[in-house]
């Protein structure tokens, strides 16, 4: 169930119906938890009506591959929440220490074998016969679990607060499996953390509270950027990077940022859903993107880009890691396996190490360019601040081609014709102006579309358009909603592509 | 730097500027009967500028057709004045009426003719009566003939979300299969009989539910146009490949007819010994005239009706297949219309035999020559008498 589908906007109003009827802050929970492991469930279960003729008969062995991943949500939020009570009540340091172990091993296990495990065994074994020693390494029919990544992170970020004493264990069984499940979140993050969304949790709503006028506007344009822009973004850059090699320099040039736009609308998309959502029931989820592109440095793009999984990052690893502290080697390290790990975390290909390792480059170039012209004059800054943003746009740019890189096959054959990693060194290639081009080109039309969303863009980072708007009659406003959903029903796709995301 | 709330950042509105609505004062909070009121009208202001907006919107653009509608549409617009017959149907019309050699047979007779194929793979009824209603509406000076393929409304969704099961879910063609659906739905109840268990009962309903949901789902993105505008502007755009999206059409040969996949495959395994099985069961006994449910007949009227007031005569075709069933118009009407079956195998041998057959609805290119000009035959003794007839 998508937040963009028909289908939400029903199960959005039931949930939202009851949980505010509802009187006792447990009530409501209980509910909403309720509702978290539907949605949650029906991402594996299929056709619920198939599903549960099946079950009713005792047939699972013709149930849908993964039917049972709910249940692995719930395991982790057990184990997780027999973890804190055990930090809780550890008197001693190694105690609570082993308690953590066992909350990391489990997590990090439980991703590491569903998303991971082939990884390593086919790197394994082609790294083997790079040695010439041939291997029998079998790798399994494994799928991944939807949101595994995001309520792996939010569960662990739970154990080492807790153990870092910043958060009380919690006592409700129901208050962490609410939390770990919430369901605006579950699937494709933001990573919220315990610290902030626990204390929530321990209060009751109050619908007073509640922007709604300004979570339904959030929504909606949440909706646009998915359903509209990111949507017909693909339309271009999906066939580009099936076959790069077909497209001119300039038309691949296009391409390239069409998806960057693509990406950008829909992962920030399905957060601005994701946030308005759990604001329209009472709840704040963490901040996640603060338009990127206007970034000056590749630092500054990770302080504005996946704001929750770079924050992880940040407290989880690259602090404990040393940070900054020590000499600059190892504040390089840090960095590199930071990012390397960051990487590693979107999926489990080299390409998405290779685009995490470009990302620890770029930061410690950054590092090392800001400390080499921290006292240069005046005209030299303004040029550096000048060229920052398109550099820092190209780096961009180019990391993303390894994030979307893709292995491609042939259609008559079905033949493997490019690995993932040849796929993005092709678009590289084609990007850079490097070799012969194809002749497929994308014309001055599509230079024109990607101007009006950058003017659009530029206008919502500088607040031209006002606040105007919060100052309407209701009916103005609902009018002017209706009038916006017309429109943008114009551009929604008959069949959507899933949120990039949700394969994380 | 907050840039909430017109930014639509994600930040949160406890460090809003600008957030003057009630809602956010807890001061002149709501209480829950006035928010209630509030929401309820808000949505109806939202319900009275979102559907007459897409109404007026859809007057302009109309629900894309699919590529291979589209092409069909195109062309009868182009060409539409310059065709006698056209036919209406699935594949078994598409892949199995070559017009070439229609025209030239009935030419050969005395009955110059052009005919144009405007059947479409996979097209079921009561989409076949949406795109004849299209059809029709486009300037056909010289048409006299409207052949149809007879078929039973279709309830069936298909697996996949796509524009091709969504465009044809007008108002008029929903409720009739949302109607026909109800009637399945009350058929299958009394044939589970009283003993049946509750299960079973609820089974119907469930199935019948979700089918309606399905249906409804279409006639909803048809009214609110979804994804006209990107139509528009990937054709504004000329988007490398986007022009290519239809893969028969290049395919197409004259008129509209294009061979169907596998058009020279013949029958094996076990596909042939099924389908040998029901050619054997047809030489004993001949296919059962069945009249079927009362909306697939009312479907069938609204196409004869179509027909009948753009001023040509309808024939309809029941093609070639072994079904041990053949959908007909009621009793009444057969006498009226001008049916041309095909069903019977004795008659039909050519049609039937394995080596012309791609399966048990489809005849190949081969078995198709053979229809064809048995049809054209069957057309021209029809018409013979009074050639500009009607």
């Amino acid at each position: 169930m998508l937040f963009v589908e028909f289908r939400f906007l029903v199960f959005f109003l039931v949930v939202f119906g009851v949980y505010w009827s509802l009187r006792g802050n447990s009530a409501r929970k209980c509910w909403l938890l309720l509702c978290n492991y539907v949605f949650y469930s029906g991402f594996f279960i299929g056709d619920p009506e198939i599903f549960f003729e099946h079950v009713i008969q005792g047939q699972w062995g013709q149930l849908p591959a993964g039917w049972w991943f709910p249940t692995v949500l719930a395991a982790s939020t057990c184990m997780d929440f027999a973890v804190g009570l055990g930090i809780g009540g550890a008197s001693t340091d190694a105690r609570r220490k082993a308690w953590l172990l066992v909350s990391l091993v489990v997590n990090v296990g439980v991703l590491s074998f569903f998303k991971y495990f082939n990884f390593f065994v086919s790197s394994a074994s082609g790294f083997l016969e790079w040695f010439g020693l041939h291997t029998s390494l079998h790798t399994l029919q494994i799928i991944l679990p939807y949101g595994v990544s995001f309520y792996t992170f939010q569960s662990m970020s739970y154990s080492i607060d807790v153990y870092r004493r910043r958060l009380e264990p919690v006592r409700r069984f129901l208050d962490l499996a609410f939390f770990i499940s919430f369901f605006p979140q579950l699937v494709a993050g933001p990573i919220v953390r315990a610290t902030i969304f626990l204390p929530q949790v321990f209060e009751k709503r109050r619908w007073a509270d509640v922007d709604a006028r300004g979570s339904v506007a959030l929504f909606f344009v949440g909706f646009v950027k998915k359903a509209c822009v990111s949507e017909f973004a693909s339309q271009i850059s999906d066939p580009f990077f099936a076959a790069p090699g077909k497209y001119s320099h300039t038309g691949a040039l296009i391409a390239i940022l069409f998806y960057s736009v693509q990406i950008y609308c829909d992962f920030s998309g399905y957060t601005d859903m994701a946030i308005a959502t759990a604001r329209l029931l009472g709840y704040e989820l963490t901040l996640n993107f603060d338009f990127p592109f206007f970034s000056r440095s590749v630092s500054e793009f990770w302080r504005r880009w996946h704001i929750s999984l770079s924050t992880w990052l940040r407290d989880y690893i690259y602090i404990p890691l040393g940070g900054n502290r020590g000499t600059k080697l190892f504040v390089w390290r840090n960095l590199l396996l930071t990012m390397l790990i960051g990487g590693l975390w979107h999926g489990a290909a080299w390409h998405y190490v290779v685009m995490g390792g470009l990302n620890g480059l770029a930061l410690i170039i950054h590092r090392e360019w800001a400390q080499l012209t921290e006292n240069t004059g005046a005209i030299f800054n303004r040029v550096r601040s000048v060229l920052a943003y398109p550099l820092t746009c190209y780096w961009t740019l180019v990391t993303f081609i390894f994030f979307r890189a893709q292995a491609v096959y042939n259609a008559k054959t079905h033949a493997l014709e490019a690995t993932a990693m040849e796929n993005a060194c092709a678009v590289l290639k084609t990007i850079s102006f490097i070799g012969r081009q194809g002749k497929l080109n994308l014309n001055l039309k599509c230079v024109a579309v990607l101007a009006v969303l950058a003017v659009v863009h530029w206008l919502n980072f500088h607040r031209v358009l006002g606040t105007q708007w919060r100052r309407l009659p209701d009916w103005a406003c609902a009018a002017l909603l209706a009038l916006g959903s017309v429109i943008a029903l114009l551009f929604v796709p008959v069949k959507y592509k899933p949120f990039v995301y949700f394969q994380f | 730097m907050p840039r909430w709330p017109f930014s639509f950042s994600q930040k949160s509105p406890a460090t809003a500027e600008g957030a003057t609505d009630s809602t956010r004062n807890p001061e002149t909070a709501p209480t829950t009967r006035q928010a209630i009121r509030r929401i309820a009208f808000v949505a109806v202001v939202y319900l009275l500028v979102f559907v007459p907006g897409c109404a007026l919107v859809r007057h302009w653009l109309p629900f894309p057709e699919v590529s291979m509608v589209r092409e069909k549409i195109e062309h009868f617009i182009r060409h539409g004045d310059d065709y006698d017959i056209i036919f209406i149907g699935s594949s078994r019309v598409h892949s199995q009426v070559i017009p070439a050699i229609f025209d030239k047979i009935a030419a050969a007779n005395g009955v110059p003719v052009k005919s144009y194929n405007a059947g479409i793979a996979g097209m079921v009824s009561p989409e076949d009566s949406y795109v004849l209603d299209q059809l029709l509406r486009v300037s056909h000076r010289r048409l006299r003939w409207v052949f149809l393929e007879v078929q039973r409304l279709r309830t069936v969704l298909e697996q996949e979300q796509t524009s091709r099961s969504a465009y044809w879910h007008d108002t008029t063609r929903f409720l009739l299969v949302a109607r026909r659906l109800f009637g399945q739905a009350i058929e299958n109840q009394a044939q589970l009989g009283k003993e049946s268990t509750f299960s079973a009962r609820c089974g119907v309903w469930t199935t019948m539910a979700g089918r309606l949901c399905g249906h409804a789902r279409y006639w909803f993105m048809r009214e609110i146009n979804l994804g006209c505008g990107t139509e528009v502007l990937v054709r504004w755009l000329e988007l490398p490949g986007s022009h290519e999206d239809n893969g028969r059409s290049s395919k197409e040969k004259d008129a509209g007819w294009s061979p169907s996949r596998g058009a020279i495959q013949q029958m094996v395994g076990e596909g042939r010994a099924r389908y040998e099985r029901a050619y054997a069961d047809r030489l004993a006994e001949p296919a059962v005239k069945d009249r079927g449910d009362a909306v697939s007949q009312e479907s069938l009227e609204h196409m004869l009706a179509a027909v009948a007031k753009a001023g040509a005569k309808a024939v309809l075709i029941i093609p070639p297949t072994p079904v041990a069933r053949n959908f007909y118009p009621t009793v009444e009407r057969e006498k009226e219309l001008t049916i041309l079956d095909f069903t019977d195998v004795h008659q039909n041998r050519e049609l039937f035999i394995p080596e012309h057959r791609i399966d048990e609805d489809h005849i190949n290119t081969t078995g198709a020559q053979f229809f064809t000009e048995d049809l054209a035959r069957r057309f021209v003794e029809l018409v013979k008498p009074h050639p500009q007839a009607p």
